[in-house]
């Protein structure tokens, strides 16, 4: 049965009620309360993965705002047969930090390490969904670090880093099928992991 | 698989995980997407690699965004609802059909926004934005359109704008515009129905003529936003200064 969406103007409370899909509807016809929410749901994630790639605050919060900016003008373009909100928003933020990265905008790539430590800040576990998302969130890094060093090392320097697999088999002086083997190597064994993580996880009717 | 099918993809034999991870070159994406398009066996290692990439996000240390951020964001997405509230109300004030259809919020692309004429301002209520809109007067041949642009006042007080059509050239005449802020630049963005805006020329006039670069037809919108100046962005990212309807 369709589900009746609140008119534009409608109260937060009743708001925050609606699944992300049925957010994005009314992010569509421009209500930008509807907006206010999918960015409360989804900024934290956005943020954090903005910060880990561009290494600094400013630079994360110019992707994180361009990112969602570009939501609230492109709203059309998410369909949900192709995935969540989340996966959308965190694509569009991947894209546009990797467009920084390699327009030389963030100047100090990324030196996200160790000293850092003290700007992170943990969200508040509030639903279960959230501690949903750290459980999984747990699981994806266990999965990564529990690769051999030269996997786990080329998927960060891609993923997180924003290099292509030329720069990074220059960066650490391999050859290029080298570097992409271990990306193949070290994703398969990731999905392996993370599939066996979800099987022997109880089944639940909630997505997240 | 046939044998030229088989040397085609055991080229790209490797280069799924590489594509998920956003680490193939530029040249190299265009030629795998080509292959993936006729490749089965790659399509399902992307897809299986993709569930993985979805997912590294999770693996980011936790963050908090400053609340500044947000407050950043909405005041934008709140100026250009009440300038998208604002261009649809007037719509009906000048004789739009009579009943506001359903289908004219779409969006930042979708808009339907009729010439203010005669409009002098409007003054809005929420973010306190103002709309200034000054309609210039036809001019030139008798083929010249001139169309009135409406600015958001919040952020260019005073200013006026306008598109003009001749003879096949398209051009925005500014006037008053405030200086962009350091670093940043008028950005001139064209659309066409269901397309993301394009971006065109950039400027940093206060008053004067700019003239539109490029094939505009089928385009049926023109927008300014604020941008930084080293770098095109390919979407508006700035604060909307202006918009006018051509078609």
């Amino acid at each position: 049965m369709p589900r009746l969406l609140p008119s534009t103007g409608s109260s937060p409370g009743a708001l925050r009620q609606l699944a992300d899909e049925d957010l994005m509807q009314l992010v569509r016809r421009g209500d930008p309360d509807a907006f206010e929410v999918v960015y409360e749901r989804h900024a934290g994630a956005a943020f954090s993965l903005a910060y880990r790639m561009c290494g600094r605050r400013t630079a994360a919060e110019d992707v994180v705002q361009e990112a969602f900016l570009s939501l609230w003008r492109s709203g059309t373009r998410y369909d949900r047969t192709r995935g969540s909100v989340r996966t959308w928003v965190l694509g569009i933020v991947h894209n546009r930090a990797i467009d920084s990265l390699r327009r030389g905008i963030v100047h100090e790539r990324r030196q996200v390490a160790d000293d850092d430590l003290a700007e992170r800040l943990e969200a508040p576990e509030r639903t279960d969904v959230e501690v949903a998302r750290r459980d999984e969130a747990r699981e994806i890094r266990t999965a990564l670090k529990g690769l051999p060093s030269e996997q786990s090392q080329v998927i960060e320097l891609a993923y997180f880093g924003g290099f292509t697999h030329t720069e990074i088999a220059s960066l650490l002086d391999t050859p290029v099928g080298t570097i992409k083997g271990r990306m193949r190597l070290g994703l398969a064994k990731m999905r392996g992991q993370l599939t066996e993580a979800a099987s022997m996880a109880e089944p639940s009717g909630e997505t997240l | 698989m046939s044998t030229s099918e088989h040397l085609s993809h055991e080229r790209w034999e490797s280069s799924a995980a590489a594509y998920v991870l956003r680490a193939l070159d530029a040249d190299e994406l265009a030629q795998f997407e080509q292959h993936l398009a006729g490749c089965a066996v790659c399509r399902e290692q992307v897809t299986g690699f993709q569930v993985v990439a979805d997912a590294l996000p999770s693996a980011a240390p936790t963050v908090a965004p400053p609340p500044e951020l947000k407050d950043r964001i909405m005041a934008t997405v709140r100026s250009e609802a009440e300038l998208l509230q604002a261009a649809g109300s007037d719509a009906d004030r000048v004789g739009a059909p009579a009943k506001a259809s359903p289908s004219r919020w779409r969006g930042w692309r979708g808009l339907t926004l009729r010439p203010a004429t005669g409009l002098a301002a409007l003054a809005l209520t929420g973010a306190g934005v103002a709309i200034g809109a000054v309609t210039f007067g036809q001019g030139g041949g008798s083929q010249a359109v001139t169309r009135t642009a409406l600015v958001n006042a919040g952020l260019a007080p005073g200013a006026r704008a306008s598109v003009r059509s001749s003879g096949g050239v398209t051009a925005l005449q500014v006037a008053g515009l405030p200086a962009p802020a350091r670093g940043r630049i008028w950005q001139v963005w064209v659309a066409r129905p269901g397309q993301p805006p394009q971006p065109n020329v950039r400027f940093n006039l206060a008053s004067g003529t700019v003239v539109v670069a490029g094939d505009l037809r089928g385009v049926n919108q023109l927008m300014v936003t604020e941008e930084p100046s080293a770098f095109v962005p390919t979407a508006p990212t700035g604060p909307l200064v202006l918009r006018a309807k051509l078609a």
